[in-house]
């Protein structure tokens, strides 16, 4: 490479960033500060506002409650990307020939040590265990559907570098099971975020408004903390999210010689 | 200047040096597994700014969660007065995912053109046409 390429480049990376930080510099300001700003210190004293109920949320986890409720609009679309890159992803990796996906499944020559193998049985059941508390919790403590369906990810991964893809299909998540699931998930979500409407309230509203005749999600069923549309949202999207990062990953981890086998019969037929 | 300012200049000269080398990683580096590693280090780099920004210099600020289930009216105020910004962290979740999601799609389309050209050099891929 020329010397004047080498030096031009991170000059390059340095103008970038100066226009950046002046950027933020100008318009934040002397960034962060004792203060806050106004939008947070509303969301800080209206989510849980027991006292004044006309703009909360019913949940102590203010950012879980701005993620579904304030802003849920935006985190509906978000899902929607996600799912639709997996949808890219599996059809970038599509077989012509399914079935040299049941080829696949290798004898166990190989396999490693005793210890490894036990202790990621152990492991993974704790992961699963772990992600689903996450998920069911979100609404109360720090967590919600993201953080529990990218915690969930690893046990699939460590799954199938421990043991093998094979491993992973016999304990029952297989692909069918993921395609079935993360559409479940979205309906969730739909549903969740439809109801309103039968009600004549808006779209995604959570709890009771005084413009609005929708009498609001339950809060409260029994000793159950629910608040709100917030547990259903969390339970979608932790399907939604888990069950792509296991499409994915059992997508990644199809054998090589699978696709070249498929690759032959492409060039075969053109 | 007092210590706090120090360590939030530092922070932020951190950041966008991280920030540069980044940049400098997807432009120079040849291989597509390079530029992907070094693109995925750049969205990080965007969160943690992100995160930064909503951060208060108070001694102790408090996690934006609520610590009871029935609070009183001096509970929220305190809260308010205390807890750091939600809404950076807010975007940031939101930014978090849609990355990931990218950089799977990205290393998919990665393999497959690993799959079809047998380099991931992306000046060999250029020069070779058809398969």
């Amino acid at each position: 490479m020329k010397p004047v390429k080498i030096l031009f480049i991170p000059l390059m990376g340095l103008i970038v960033a100066l226009i950046i930080l002046m950027l933020s510099y100008g318009t934040l300001g002397y960034s962060p500060t004792e203060y806050i700003r106004g939008l947070g210190e509303f969301l800080l004293k209206q989510c849980y506002n027991v006292f004044e109920k006309e703009w909360w949320a019913g949940s102590p986890e203010v950012i879980t409650a701005t993620l579904w409720d304030y802003r849920g609009l935006d985190t509906v679309y978000e899902t929607t990307v996600f799912y639709l890159a997996v949808i890219g992803c599996i059809s970038v990796f599509r077989l012509l020939q399914p079935r040299l996906a049941e080829i696949a499944k290798e004898k166990e020559e190989y396999a490693l040590t005793v210890i490894v193998r036990v202790a990621t049985k152990i492991v993974l059941v704790v992961i699963i265990l772990i992600s689903i508390n996450i998920a069911l919790h979100g609404h109360i403590t720090p967590g919600g559907g993201f953080q529990a369906g990218s915690a969930f990810a690893v046990a699939p991964l460590l799954a199938i570098a421990a043991f093998s893809r094979y491993f992973v299909e016999k304990m029952g998540l297989k692909m069918d099971l993921s395609h079935a699931l993360r559409s479940l998930g979205l309906i969730i979500i739909a549903l969740v975020a439809l109801t309103p409407l039968f009600y004549f309230g808006y779209l995604l509203q959570n709890q009771a408004k005084p413009w609005s005749p929708f009498p609001g999600f339950p809060v409260e069923v029994g000793f159950l903390e629910l608040s709100g549309s917030l547990f259903y949202f969390d339970i979608g999207e932790y399907l939604n999210v888990a069950m792509g990062f296991l499409a994915i990953f059992l997508l990644i981890s199809l054998p090589e010689h699978v696709f070249k086998k498929d690759m032959e019969v492409v060039k075969s037929e053109s | 200047m007092s210590p706090e300012h120090i360590i939030v200049l530092y922070l932020y000269a951190a950041l966008f040096i991280v920030f540069g080398i980044s940049v400098y990683g997807v432009v120079v580096k040849p291989n597509i597994v390079k530029k992907l590693i070094a693109l995925s280090i750049l969205g990080d780099t965007a969160n943690t700014l992100i995160i930064f920004l909503g951060y208060r210099t108070l001694p102790k600020p408090w996690p934006p969660v609520f610590p009871e289930l029935e609070p009183s009216l001096e509970l929220i105020e305190e809260f308010t007065k205390l807890s750091v910004d939600p809404l950076p962290q807010v975007l940031v979740i939101t930014a978090i995912v849609i990355n990931m999601a990218v950089t799977a799609l990205l290393a998919f389309l990665a393999i497959q053109v690993y799959r079809l050209y047998g380099t991931l050099d992306f000046r060999k891929v250029l020069k070779l046409r058809g398969w």
